[in-house]
């Protein structure tokens, strides 16, 4: 399944590359644009949960993500694919709400923590330990996402679009609006932290 | 010759995916030696594969998503409001 899900995306995303079908979203036309919210709704709210929403707040950015997609779709000039486009706007609206919430830009000490794994020689001083993480789908969702709860928005769509939409880096780079060695700075982060955390969980259990 | 904190480096970057051909061969050497980096490489893919299942569309969101959809095209086109709250 996940095989044909993956080659209807790559032709449906070809067919939302074509000059006439960018042309008819900044046109706003309401079949282009419906045709845009039934492709990528599934991926967004995917991805907005991914970032560490519940459902509910997941369903109302995802909405709010559309809407204002398809209120300025006019200034939309096919630069970059729509998908990408869409993933910004999701973007900027959780990183936003967390701002709010003050819950952005709380000390991220994993480059701390990676250092002491390490000898000065640059060889493991605390290698990885085997970590038992054989669990039900219910119980990963939660783990990883305690396991997210220090990490920035920024990173953590780095890494849901990554792992498990298999978007590629020039996409993420460019709905992140980072460049390609800030997103290595991100995912080399996010999956540090997530690794200690596991690490920690499967260990103790 | 690799250290292991610059392997993890590259492969927690994704660096790795991009490598030229000797520092590929580089690195495969020394997982195929490191036991630890191995186990560290394991993991991260472990990650990987956990999300995917973490964040897999289950039965109850498609009817989430049926919703979403309709409010939006209601939102959007049956009643053009013009108020405009862009950005």
């Amino acid at each position: 399944m996940m095989c044909a899900d993956k080659m209807n995306n790559d032709k449906e995303r070809a067919a939302f590359a074509d000059p006439g079908f960018v042309a008819r979203i900044q046109s706003r036309d309401e079949q282009a644009l419906r045709a845009v919210v039934r492709a990528y709704l599934n991926q967004i709210f995917r991805a907005a949960r991914g970032a560490g929403l519940n459902t509910e707040q997941a369903e109302d950015v995802t909405q709010n993500t559309f809407v204002t997609f398809i209120e300025t779709a006019h200034r939309f000039e096919g630069r970059s694919h729509v998908r990408t486009w869409l993933f910004g706007i999701l973007y900027r609206k959780i990183a936003e709400e967390r701002r709010q919430a003050q819950r952005e830009g709380r000390t991220d000490d994993i480059l701390e923590i990676m250092e002491q794994r390490f000898k000065t020689d640059g060889y493991w001083l605390r290698p990885p330990r085997e970590a038992n993480l054989d669990l039900e789908d219910a119980e990963i969702r939660q783990l990883i996402e305690d396991c997210l709860q220090t990490t920035s928005t920024q990173q953590r769509l780095a890494f849901v679009m990554r792992e498990v939409e298999g978007v590629e880096s020039k996409e993420i780079c460019n709905a992140l609006d980072v460049s390609v060695t800030n997103l290595g700075v991100l995912l080399y982060r996010v999956r540090n932290r997530l690794r200690e955390c596991l690490e920690k969980w499967g260990v103790k259990r | 010759m690799l250290k292991c904190n610059e392997v993890s480096q590259l492969i927690a970057s994704g660096e790795a995916e991009n490598l030229s051909w000797m520092k590929r061969m580089e690195l495969r050497l020394h997982l195929m030696m490191c036991q630890h980096c191995r186990r560290y490489a394991d993991q991260l893919k472990t990650l990987g594969s956990l999300a995917r299942k973490a964040f897999e569309s289950s039965a109850e969101d498609v009817a989430i998503l049926t919703r979403l959809e309709e409010k939006i095209v209601q939102e959007c086109f049956d009643h053009p409001s013009g108020k405009g709250n862009a950005g």
